[in-house]
């Protein structure tokens, strides 16, 4: 194949992900408000268009037209590039999600824009490189909230990349791949045959930690507004924000894509009978049923205290994943001899 | 058993099933633009002045409101009627909504009920020194809401007498029957009607 | 093409290295050292190692250099003027004889070393995370085993020294 084809095939690839990536974060944040109204019994957004349906887009634009404000003392060089160190990781992760089987395009094989045969890693590599943008935003702020919302961050993303990193290597022992085609086709064939059955805990710790990672409720500690204003982009306004806000939803989009990855089979349809439905519509279903967990915990539980939550990540979800992964292996090693 | 229970989470799951159950009861808040609650015929509003049947003020100028206010936000300017002695009526009358804290003990004070506060409760204006009401804009108001002013003296001040004098006199209130000086069937009124005062006003 | 990737690659590497030891203000020093590690792995991927590229970010730019960052951050180090600057020509002095020995000890073994056991096609053939695997838990086994050792000693150091009043008070109480 030649070049000029591989790289016409890959800005494809590539502007099609990344359109409904945005489109989703834009949506889920209205999906977000809608649930969260109809959870306490309310209607949510209902002016901007028919039930409120453009209320993202215009909630965009209002965003992008602000006025874009740098506090005096900040450290303006940082402050600029925070809110990018954090847009970027959480954007090229998808790229090596497999987000249909494979299909012939330009005589190329389309289906996902990079298959990496260490994908999985590749995305926690750039997941671990978002927290600089939280960190540095808090610092360059030069405020108290933003740097106790930056510093806060920083301890729980690492601690909870740990629990994340280690509740997937039993998926990983399972499937005995790092591509995430590989661990996809690892679950081919039926819904019984998803990870989801063979590794519940890891599932478990994985969606615990996920949650943590993106800084959700009610592990949103970086963000507490009722004790640090709005965390680490206390002090960003307008466009700035925007990158910060759409790096946390695009971020939960990247762990539920995952997730449904590992554990839900990814695109593959849940029988066989459903196979006419094309691959992207199971993936998803799969990451949007995700999505709404995320809501639904947001709407179900209060805020825990960040000791808790660091003794809960420490003494709770690192022993369990450990342990998890030791019987994993024990089991494998039996099945396979 | 209590073990057991915290591994597999019971309780948060007890309290997501509660969640999950709530989001399909029907919604409790109104869409308050197009939507609006009804408003008891008791409720204390923006406040105005009302006129007589035939158009005349029904104020006396007596100032009893401006005594009765907490938080002295009225200050009446009274005068006689020209050429009628012992008459009286408001030539100003101003009320400062900044200050009005809406206890409706006006209306009570008044004898006269020419006092009644509206079911208006969307009074926020683009210059605060709108919010200074003088004596134009209360009867506007009044006029405005006459039927809730009169709905409001009935089921606020207990009045069903000197709203409609010509029904009775209600026993908890004082009545100023129009005075009859002997000219005409028609009552003479009390006080002076608005075209009549604009030009008293613009004489001056 | 490689080549052209690979001299901008180094060049980075060298340029972030100095800027990490020569800037003031710490949190650049942390910056241009976060680049420089990116930079580092796109070398890793240029020798089709992309295990290690990822490892090598999520271990140095994800782990440590945010809890350098960390320390720094609290440290608050803003405008402390450093000493060590006005070393640099013992610095310079030592490192130039340094490289100079390097160089020299590149003329005079050439390029044409043998290429190990090892070499890319067999990689791509076997499977990056595989061979680096199995090489780890075969060959290495035991730098591997004592390294985790080192790891344990060092961490157990590090509870020790943090909670060094603690187990104090608690003799006290007991004695």
């Amino acid at each position: 194949m030649e070049l000029g084809t591989t790289v016409l095939l890959a800005v494809i690839q590539i502007a099609v992900v990344m359109g409904v990536v945005l489109l989703s974060v834009a949506y889920m944040t209205y999906a977000e408000r809608k649930v969260l109204s109809f959870m306490q019994d309310r209607l949510g957004p209902m002016e901007v268009g028919p039930w409120g349906l453009l209320q993202p887009i215009a909630d965009g634009l209002k965003l992008f037209m602000k006025e874009d404000i740098i506090p005096s003392g900040a450290n303006k060089i940082i402050f600029a590039v925070a809110p990018i160190i954090c847009l970027i990781p959480a954007l090229i992760g998808f790229a090596v999600v497999p987000y249909s089987e494979g299909f012939s395009l330009l005589g190329g094989t389309g289906g996902t824009i990079t298959d990496l045969n260490v994908g999985l890693l590749y995305i926690f590599a750039f997941a671990s490189v978002g927290a600089y943008g939280v960190i540095l935003g808090g610092w360059a702020s030069n405020s108290k909230y933003a740097l106790l919302g930056g510093l806060r961050s920083g301890a729980q993303v690492i601690s909870y990349e740990l629990v994340i990193g280690l509740s997937i290597v039993g998926v990983l022992l399972l499937s005995e791949s790092l591509s995430l085609r590989a661990i996809t086709e690892h679950q081919d064939g039926g819904f019984w045959h998803w990870n989801l059955w063979v590794q519940p805990v890891a599932f478990v710790t994985y969606v615990i930690a996920a949650v943590a990672e993106t800084n959700r409720l009610p592990f949103d500690m970086p963000e507490a507004e009722s004790e640090l204003v709005a965390g680490f982009f206390t002090e960003y306004s307008g466009m700035r924000f925007a990158f910060f806000f759409l790096a946390e939803y695009a971020n939960m989009i990247l762990v539920s894509c995952l997730a449904s990855v590992l554990f839900l089979g990814g695109y593959e349809a849940p029988a066989e009978f459903l196979n006419f439905v094309p691959g992207f519509v199971w993936l998803a279903l799969k990451t949007w049923a995700l999505l709404f967990f995320f809501i639904w915990i947001r709407g179900t539980f209060p805020r825990v205290r960040f000791d808790q939550l660091m003794k809960f990540g420490w003494k709770v979800l690192i022993p369990v994943a450990l342990v998890n992964i030791l019987v994993t292996a024990v089991g494998v090693y039996i099945v396979n001899n | 058993m209590g073990l057991i229970r915290s591994i597999f989470m019971t309780e948060l799951l007890m309290g997501m099933k509660l969640v999950f159950k709530q989001m399909f009861k029907p919604y409790c808040t109104l869409q308050y633009p197009h939507v609006r609650h009804d408003i008891p015929d008791g409720y204390r509003g923006l406040m105005s002045l009302l006129r007589y049947e035939d158009g005349s003020e029904r104020c006396v100028g007596c100032s009893l409101c401006e005594a009765a206010c907490p938080s002295n936000c009225i200050k009446v300017v009274s005068d006689e009627v020209p050429g009628q002695p012992l008459v009286r009526y408001a030539r100003e009358y101003y009320l400062d909504i900044t200050r009005c804290v809406f206890c409706g003990f006006c209306t009570e004070a008044c004898p006269v009920d020419a006092l009644a506060m509206t079911k208006v409760y969307e009074a926020s204006v683009f210059d605060r020194r709108d919010l200074m009401f003088d004596k134009r804009k209360l009867y506007e108001l009044g006029e405005q809401h006459l039927a809730d002013g009169k709905a409001y003296l009935i089921a606020h001040n207990m009045d069903d007498g000197t709203l409609f004098p010509k029904e009775g006199l209600g026993d908890n209130r004082y009545s100023f029957p129009p005075v009859d000086l002997g000219e005409g069937e028609r009552p003479v009124t009390v006080g002076l009607t608005r075209e009549a005062l604009e030009m008293e006003l613009s004489k001056q | 093409m490689m080549q052209a990737i690979f001299i901008y690659l180094a060049t980075v590497c060298v340029v972030c290295a100095v800027l990490t030891v020569s800037l003031r203000q710490p949190v650049y020093n942390v910056m241009a050292l976060l680049t420089m590690f990116f930079h580092v792995a796109g070398l890793y991927v240029l020798l089709n190692a992309e295990f290690l590229a990822v490892v090598q970010i999520i271990v140095y730019a994800g782990a440590i250099l945010v809890l350098y960052l960390f320390v720094l951050m609290l440290l608050n180090l803003r405008s402390e003027s450093r000493h060590l600057h006005r070393q640099w020509p013992f610095a310079v002095l030592i490192l130039g004889s340094v490289a100079a020995m390097l160089v020299g000890a590149m003329q005079a073994g050439g390029f044409g070393l043998p290429t190990g056991e090892a070499p890319a096609q067999v990689i791509q053939a076997v499977g990056n995370t595989e061979s680096i695997g199995l090489t780890l838990y075969t060959d290495y086994l035991l730098p591997f085993e004592l390294a985790s050792l080192v790891l344990l000693v060092a961490m157990i150091g590090a509870i020790v020294l943090t909670k060094k009043e603690l187990i104090q008070d608690h003799g006290e109480e007991q004695s």
